[in-house]
């Protein structure tokens, strides 16, 4: 997945964590997900994910995650951190 | 869940699998830190991070959560999403006057408030670390009812005081008492030191050993090993436990003979020695110990 220089992060690569990227824009949620145990839990990821862009209303986003093991609390954190640094960023408030 | 705080296990508030498995090491009780083991730039992921778990999954011992200091622009926002998830308590470094104490207490009650949560409900742990916290110890034990423990922040006391680490703590030993003494003197629980030296498990216990003859009943923990070194040493053995039975049996039975002067083996039992074998008792009934 492309990002602009917009893109904001959150997470880390350590064990049962994630890295989340993501940039707000468009009229669509494009979701990417990397992870070993995609084929079991990509949905329940997938799933995770939506429920943070529609606690914040957002429809037009570019996530990428890269997944290391996360439980989905901390999925759900890390989405739930870089869309609140998204939207600080694009409110022109420090992150 | 046992109602004792004989540890308070720190862990990372960034660090999502050290999070997830914290409950597994058996601690009386875990805090969340969003202090010093976290960065100045992930301050907002960690609170978000144990805002998620505390909302998902609920560990059964006491929760608390170490907030960051008042003189950070962090502190007002920690208070504000940590006070929603009820937590047990926070803890709050660098206490070093009952204003500290009071301010927070005010900030707690403002959002229980805000979040329908019985006024009170969420307690106060205070870490004084530095000369006047330590000199101040006893009013900021008074400050507000919410404050139930007070402890001594070593490191930072240290650097405070300009002093050097020495291998047995020697140093702080004044700080420990006035801190155990002012604790008892309010009714809260003494907390004892962070001692970081993991690798030495004999260092350690004789620490804690030392820590419990000067009257702390709790003891902050950075590592998993220290957990069930800390209890070992705090929960009564058999022989403690039989001891206190055999005192308050032989106190009961001069009671009710209406006897003048109790004794045990040949030595005279005072009132005192009733009272302690009774915490004995009831701190091993508290830590699940067949009585």
């Amino acid at each position: 997945m492309e990002f602009s220089t917009n893109a904001v992060r959150a997470g880390s690569d350590a064990k049962h964590d994630l890295m989340v990227q993501l940039e707000l824009g468009g009229d669509a949620r494009e979701v990417e997900i990397h992870s070993k145990v995609e084929k079991k839990f990509g949905e329940a990821i997938q799933e995770d994910v939506e429920q943070v862009l529609d606690e914040f209303g957002i429809r037009g986003v570019k996530i990428q995650i890269d997944d290391l093991g996360a439980w989905d609390f901390a999925i759900k954190a890390r989405v739930r951190t870089a869309v609140k640094r998204a939207l600080a960023q694009k409110g022109g408030e420090p992150a | 869940m046992n109602s004792l705080y004989r540890t308070m296990f720190f862990v990372p508030g960034n660090a999502s699998g050290k999070i997830a498995k914290a409950e597994i090491y058996g601690a009386d009780c875990l805090i969340y830190d969003l202090e010093d083991a976290v960065s100045v730039n992930e301050k907002d992921a960690a609170r978000d991070l144990v805002s998620s778990f505390l909302s998902t999954y609920r560990p059964d011992c006491r929760i608390g959560i170490r907030i960051n200091g008042q003189d950070t622009p962090y502190y007002e926002d920690d208070v504000r999403a940590m006070v929603p998830l009820k937590p047990d308590f926070l803890r709050l470094p660098k206490s070093e006057t009952a204003e500290n104490v009071q301010a927070l207490d005010a900030l707690i009650t403002e959002v229980e408030q805000a979040n329908k949560i019985s006024v009170g409900t969420i307690k106060i742990a205070c870490s004084i670390e530095t000369a006047l916290g330590v000199y101040n110890a006893y009013q900021i034990a008074k400050a507000s009812p919410r404050v139930f423990a007070i402890g001594l922040g070593a490191e930072d006391f240290r650097t405070d005081m300009r002093m050097a680490r020495s291998e047995d703590a020697e140093e702080i030993l004044f700080a420990r008492n006035q801190i155990s003494l002012c604790a008892h003197a309010a009714k809260v629980i003494p907390m004892d030191y962070v001692n970081s030296n993991f690798k030495d498990p004999e260092g350690f216990k004789k620490d804690v050993a030392f820590g419990k003859m000067l009257g702390f009943t709790c003891k902050s923990v950075i590592h998993p090993t220290q957990i069930g070194l800390v209890h070992e040493v705090y929960t009564p053995t058999d022989k403690e436990i039989e001891h206190a039975k055999k005192v308050v049996a032989v106190y009961e039975e001069a009671m009710a003979n209406a006897s003048g002067v109790i004794a045990l083996d040949g030595k005279m039992i005072d009132m005192p020695i009733v009272t302690r074998a009774k915490d004995v008792l009831a701190y091993a009934k508290a830590a699940g110990k067949e009585i």
